[in-house]
């Protein structure tokens, strides 16, 4: 029903749905393009391949943090299980992103920089990072229940994510300080330079045999403690008398 | 006598509601400082009584009293916090009249929706699809999106999906307030009919005159206590006496 709802029911729609994320690439492309595309080879898609999963981050953590505020009557009046729900609100961002990072891997593969079976990577890569983005939306679901001020912090730190975010620039022109805090303190920078090394058709700086084994493991921790938040705090912050 | 359909057993439910801080700064403050960041709100305490197949249970008691929260702990939504509630078969519920509906869908896709949350098949809404239709009065409105319906004609369209469950356990928070006079007519007489049939029935009312006439069992509750258990016409009488007494 929410992918009824969606714009996502017919091509036109699709296409209309994709005009955010292309908008936001085409200010930063011609911004950035002079001065960072020189160094970075293919710097259109490796552009594409860093904004658009952070525009779906942010897109999905918004909606995820609002959660409660939305379903909270039908979880308080009915059996369905609040799993259902979630994974159900979550369907369409979910496909609509992996439909925009197909059609990025597609163009990869459009311009011979990525043999086809690169997009079955891409798909694998593209769910373990759904996973990361699920986890960090319900920790931040239940700080916004417990703290009132939570979604404003969210709103100025994801306007920043796009600069602490490998997606404009690579690793290697950082500071040694910079680049340690957005390498291991960041947990999309493994992705990011995952999706980027795919599409480009050869590895950015600091992707290596690590990256994979980094991303997987940012992403079970962060939805195992995310769930087992959720599970614990759920009941508490949706009964109200 | 029938062995219990569902059986109360001492149930106590306290409700730990997380007061949410003004800043993610007080909260940790809190957190460090061991202040509790939850108070307790026991909203039902020591409920026991047996529901039997077929029976049909009023529970009464004034705003607040917990009926809804003691309909919501049978029909398995809340679980006690105290005590056990032993049941043998699942309640579909209604107690809020536009839980779930979609506001950006067609009258039509939102039969489907809340037809699937009462447990209804989607072949058995095409089979009954006419029926609702013509219950709810908004034939015309079909694919209207329900944001475009006013507050009663929502109302009608969740109940009628009620309305047509073939479910043999209901419970229920009676209240059409919002519908129209006809619409409430035809929700009595559902009530009415639902009441002389086999289904066993539990029913959160303040319309003492229909409980008086259609239950077998009245539990009274307040303030989340039974005050009685039994005999609807003696403890209707008992409870308006006691409301007299005791206004709001």
């Amino acid at each position: 029903m929410n992918y009824r709802t969606s714009d996502y029911r017919s091509f036109g729609g699709a296409l209309w749905s994709l005009l955010g994320p292309l908008a936001h690439f085409a200010v930063m492309y011609f911004i950035f393009e002079d001065r960072f595309g020189r160094q970075i080879p293919h710097f259109s898609l490796h552009l594409l391949a860093g904004i658009l999963p952070v525009t779906f981050l942010n897109g999905m953590v918004s909606q995820t943090m609002r959660f409660f505020e939305r379903v909270r009557s039908v979880l308080i009046n009915t059996t369905t299980p609040s799993e259902t729900l979630m994974l159900s609100s979550l369907f369409v961002p979910f496909l609509k992103f992996l439909v925009e990072i197909m059609m990025c891997g597609s163009l990869a593969i459009a311009f011979g920089l990525m043999p086809p079976a690169g997009l079955l990577y891409l798909a694998a890569l593209s769910i373990t990072f759904m996973l990361l983005v699920l986890g960090i939306g319900l920790h931040l679901l239940i700080l916004n229940s417990l703290a009132g001020d939570v979604s404003e912090i969210w709103q100025v730190t994801s306007n920043m994510l796009i600069f602490i975010t490998p997606t404009f620039y690579t690793l290697d022109m950082l500071s040694p300080w910079a680049r340690t805090l957005v390498r291991f303190l960041n947990p999309l920078t493994p992705f990011i330079i995952g999706f980027q090394s795919l599409v480009g058709g050869q590895p950015v700086p600091y992707y290596g045999a690590g990256t994979l084994p980094q991303a997987i493991v940012y992403s079970c921790l962060a939805l195992a403690s995310g769930y087992w938040l959720f599970k614990h705090f759920e009941k508490q912050v949706i009964e109200k008398t | 006598m029938s062995a219990p359909l569902v059986r109360l057993e001492k149930v106590g439910k306290c409700f730990r509601i997380y007061q949410q801080q003004r800043t993610l700064f007080r909260l940790g403050r809190s957190l460090i400082g061991g202040k509790p960041l939850r108070r307790e709100l026991w909203a039902l305490k020591n409920v026991s009584f047996d529901v039997t197949k077929g029976e049909k249970v009023g529970i009464i008691g004034k705003n607040g009293s917990g009926k809804t929260t003691l309909l919501r702990l049978l029909a398995g939504i809340l679980r006690p916090t105290e005590g056990k509630v032993r049941t043998r078969v699942e309640f579909t519920s209604l107690f809020n009249y536009s839980a779930g509906l979609n506001p950006y869908l067609p009258v039509i896709d939102n039969i489907y929706l809340i037809g699937a949350m009462h447990g209804i098949l989607v072949s058995e809404v095409n089979k009954r699809l006419e029926e609702i239709v013509e219950f709810s009065g908004l034939r015309d409105f079909m694919y209207v999106q329900v944001k475009d319906l006013s507050s009663g004609q929502r109302q009608r369209l969740f109940f009628s999906i009620f309305a047509h469950t073939s479910a043999q356990h209901l419970a229920f928070d009676e209240s059409t307030s919002m519908a129209d006079l006809s619409f409430r007519k035809k929700a009595a007489d559902y009530f009415e009919s639902a009441m002389a049939s086999k289904k066993t029935i539990l029913m959160a009312s303040h319309d003492i005159k229909f409980l008086e006439t259609h239950c077998e069992k009245v539990v009274w509750l307040d303030h989340g206590e039974v005050q009685e258990i039994g005999d609807p016409l003696r403890i209707l009488d008992r409870y308006q006496e006691f409301c007299l007494k005791h206004p709001a």
